[in-house]
């Protein structure tokens, strides 16, 4: 557990050292750090693992969707970033407000399925939850 | 209203009738209870059938064969609809008959169904990636809850949340890749991104990394829903869980949205250009490799299966792999071979659809009537049901892929298109799975017909008409099954719904 722990770090430690060489970047390019694409792109790759280890690494049904909450987050501040950016119009910005109103369709019925369990199985982690399979 | 609006809401006519049938089914519910539950099963049909029949209209296409900018209202999309709305009629009639479902859940069932299959038509046509999201996850949604509709059964729930988990997942990961499509080329629009590229590759741009990290991450949504080797985890275990109907709602429509919008956003984002470029070659070489390993996977682990739920379920995995050859072929072959390899994909998919709605059909027959879920509980119901046997056994022959059956000539047109794509290899592993799916699908059939007591076993069989009708559709079903010649019909209609 602890080894598949740090290997899902691993990333992680690289995001840092991005953002850290993106910040060295910056400094030399004049431009601040908030007024470059790049940054947010950061923080999204960052947001994205994140979310990713979230999934892979928690048993309980609810960390999991937060874990894909992240991810939907993370393609969020990307739409609205190259909207900013990218002078491609308002698709992104209209996209970043579809993406918000899915996400909280989905929590909705997520949260009634989860319910359902609780009340079937008296546990919402995901190893318990297991009665199906080969 | 102008006369381009007009066109663009005569493009969605289907769609508008769903909707319609959606809104008088649940208003409907609230007057005519539990009693009524034909008469709510009738009017959801009725929607259903005009939507069938508005479909000819559509596919004229509103102003410039899109509406609203969001649709493609052309052949492959009216190809996907007519198969969607078909088996969401056929769903909803096997969902009247099906025992193990509440009476008191039986009316929001019927409204639910509908919404997949609104969400299927309206993914199978998308041209926008805002649309095709939005479709993608009224259907998942809706088939979210519909895995758990049994409220009695703990696998059910069990089926509901392990959809829920891989589906979220899925989804928000496909997303993640919507933006970074987006990102790249500046467009939501999936012929524009197209266009885009093409001239990127005409400057000597062709795209690099990001793009193909985009293009992975997309298809890992699409991959899902189409049950395709890393990411079919959920299948047998919901196939399993879920009311049969559900099961046979997630095997055929869920499915065949999935393959139509996989074709169209390979064809319009990847083949828009005249140069094949490296990207297409690694993209077509990945879901080759993925078809090969989906269907051996699918057809190897199926074999030591009991439950036939679960066992159709590793079958259409395998089947999903079988698809993706026709999709392999498209990125890897030139022009004249992608065109086959996406004639041969629909053709295919129609085949698939007749057998497999008729083989969940019969495992619900034989549910309801003898409570038979495995093939041990299977043994010797031939002697009591030998009609219905007789039609599952011609559903497994024709998705095994044997003469005198579609299913047979369906899996030729692919292995031709295969073999002509230059991707030989892989007809030769199609035709290698065959013989492994020849086994155990007559592991079914030989329980049926060979095994047990030579008894009839009254059961408790279903009396009234809607029942018969509903299994009259098997019926229906396995003729078309059989009947050789239909397989022209649909090569016919299949070469006659271009992109």
């Amino acid at each position: 557990m602890l080894a598949t722990l740090k290997s899902l770090a691993a990333p992680l430690n690289s995001a840092v050292v991005q953002v850290e060489e993106v910040a060295a970047d910056a400094s030399v390019a004049a431009a601040p750090f908030v007024e470059r694409l790049d940054a947010y792109l950061v923080v999204s790759g960052i947001l994205f693992v994140l979310g990713v280890a979230t999934i892979l690494t928690r048993r309980n049904a609810l960390y999991v969707l937060m874990g894909t909450e992240l991810i939907l987050n993370a393609a969020n501040l990307n739409f609205v970033a190259f909207a900013r950016f990218g002078d491609y119009g308002l698709d992104g910005q209209l996209m970043a407000l579809v993406v918000v109103m899915l996400a909280a369709a989905e929590m909705a019925v997520a949260l009634a399925i989860v319910l359902r369990i609780f009340h079937d199985f008296g546990s919402i982690d995901l190893t318990r939850t297991d009665g199906l399979r080969d | 209203m102008s006369p381009e609006l007009l066109a663009d809401f005569a493009a969605i006519a289907p769609e508008m009738w769903l909707v319609g049938a959606i809104l008088a089914t649940v208003i409907a519910d609230l007057f005519v209870g539990q009693r009524g539950r034909y008469f709510v099963g009738a009017l959801a049909l009725a929607g259903v059938g005009m939507a069938l029949c508005k479909l000819s209209d559509g596919a004229t296409g509103g102003s410039d064969g899109t509406a609203f900018g969001m649709l493609a209202v052309d052949g492959h999309a009216a190809f996907f609809r007519a198969l969607i709305l078909a088996g969401t009629g056929l769903v909803i009639l096997h969902g009247l008959v099906f025992r193990g479902m509440e009476d008191s859940s039986r009316n929001e069932f019927i409204p639910m169904v509908l919404g997949t299959g609104l969400g299927a038509s309206l993914l199978v046509a998308s041209d926008n990636l805002i649309m095709l999201l939005l479709s993608m996850e009224l259907l998942s949604l809706s088939s979210y809850l519909l895995a758990g509709w049994q409220r009695k059964e703990r696998r059910s729930s069990e089926a509901a949340l392990k959809y829920l988990i891989y589906g979220a997942v899925a989804s928000a990961i496909m997303t993640f890749g919507f933006s970074l499509v987006w990102g790249l080329t500046g467009s939501m629009n999936l012929s524009e991104i197209g266009h885009r590229l093409a001239l990127d590759v005409l400057g000597d741009n062709a795209p690099g990394f990001g793009m193909v990290m985009a293009t992975v991450l997309v298809f890992v949504g699409l991959f899902f829903k189409a049950s395709v080797f890393p990411f079919h985890f959920w299948a047998p275990d919901v196939y399993e869980g879920a009311p049969t109907p559900v099961t046979t709602l997630l095997a055929v429509v869920s499915k065949a949205a999935a393959f139509g919008v996989l074709v169209r956003f390979v064809d319009a984002v990847f083949l828009a250009g005249q140069e094949p470029y490296e990207l297409l070659e690694s993209l077509g070489w990945i879901v080759a490799v993925l078809a090969a390993v989906t269907m051996t996977y699918g057809n190897i682990t199926a074999v030591l299966q009991r439950n036939v739920k679960r066992l159709l379920g590793y079958s259409s995995i395998a089947h999903a792999g079988y698809l993706l050859m026709g999709v392999a072929v498209m990125l890897v072959g030139d022009e004249a071979t992608a065109d086959m390899g996406r004639e041969s994909l629909l053709f295919y998919m129609a085949t698939y659809y007749l057998a497999t709605i008729g083989a969940f059909g019969c495992a619900m027959y034989l549910a309801n009537r003898f409570g038979a879920e495995d093939t041990d509980d299977y043994q010797g119901l031939a002697w009591s049901a030998p009609y219905v046997c007789g039609a599952m056994v011609v559903f497994l022959v024709s998705l095994t892929g044997l003469p005198p059956t579609v299913g047979f000539v369906g899996k030729l047109y692919l292995l031709k298109a295969s073999w002509a794509g230059g991707l030989e290899w892989l007809a030769v592993v199609a035709s290698l799975n065959a013989v492994v799916a020849l086994y155990y699908y007559f592991k079914v059939a030989r329980a049926l017909f060979l095994r047990g007591e030579q008894t009839v076993v009254p059961g408790t069989p279903h009396k009234g008409l809607v029942p018969v009708i509903a299994y009259a559709s098997l019926f229906a079903l396995a003729g078309a099954t059989i009947w050789y010649t239909f397989s022209d019909v649909l090569i016919v209609w299949a070469e006659a719904s271009p992109l």
